[in-house]
């Protein structure tokens, strides 16, 4: 572990556990603290109380929830403006952001690649639905 | 390194105790409510002792999920934590209780009793190891 880490915090929201579970991994084993939310409510919740300092929110929006998701973009815009918002449109594009966040991250490297969370990511659903 | 799915609704609490046991060299998978939990045990995510609250939003309990970790995965611990004493029904099978507010200590020392022998991590990529799906 990388003792030199800074106290960077990202807030992840995904109401999705196993994508939530697989990005977090991922972006923990770069170097950040992870804060995990399932859905805008727990995250705003997390924002509003600022027991844990957030400087980053990292929320994926698929299609469907399109309106939650810019509802927290907007919220957190007018109301923790200092704190970096990153919108990824799905779980694919999602990846890819992390693995930018891990080469500005504490790590500067991705520890492997996007792609890998990615089809670790469809195993994970393939399962899920076969069960 | 061995693997914990931690079970907590409240998000405060859950980052809290699920960063303090990754500071003790756990890997941890965080659900917020039991019906998450179920899901995770049901995918290639191996879990080697699972921390869940009783009282949780959604159709799952922890109590529940308890009885349902016993009968799909009879191996697997299970401890189970609540802020209130709860009139635990024994016929459901719970591997400890620890009360809230967590005593780490305690909840460190139930862990090593439930998992004598941890996983050593091998060399290679932590997080897409190729887990056993033996279920």
């Amino acid at each position: 572990m990388n003792d030199n880490r800074p106290n960077e915090t990202i807030l992840i929201v995904e109401p999705e556990v196993l994508a939530r579970a697989a990005l977090s991994e991922y972006l923990r084993h770069c170097g950040y603290i992870v804060v995990e939310a399932a859905s805008n409510k727990e995250a705003i919740k997390v924002l509003t109380e600022e027991n844990i300092p957030v400087n980053i929110v990292f929320t994926v929006l698929e299609i469907e929830d399109s309106s939650e998701g810019f509802g927290l973009v907007k919220w957190v815009r007018q109301n923790r403006p200092g704190i970096h918002v990153i919108l990824a449109s799905d779980i694919v594009k999602a990846a890819h952001m992390a693995g930018d966040l891990c080469e500005a991250g504490p790590h500067l490297e991705k520890p492997y690649q996007p792609q890998q969370v990615i089809e670790w990511i469809k195993k994970l659903r393939n399962v899920q639905l076969q069960t | 390194m061995a693997k914990i799915l931690l079970v907590e609704d409240n998000t405060d609490l859950r980052f809290t105790v699920a960063e303090g046991l990754r500071m003790e060299n756990f890997d941890v998978i965080e659900a917020t409510n039991g019906d998450e939990a179920f899901t995770i045990l049901n995918s290639l995510l191996d879990v080697d002792l699972v921390l869940t609250d009783i009282q949780m939003p959604g159709e799952l309990d922890g109590l529940k999920l308890s009885q349902l970790v016993k009968q799909k995965f009879p191996e697997l611990p299970v401890i189970v934590t609540s802020g209130a004493i709860p009139a635990i029904d024994t016929s459901v099978p719970v591997s400890a209780f620890l009360p809230k507010p967590y005593d780490f200590d305690k909840l460190f020392e139930c862990i090593g009793k439930l998992l004598p022998q941890r996983r050593s991590d091998g060399a290679g990529e932590r997080g897409l190891k190729q887990a056993r799906h033996e279920r």
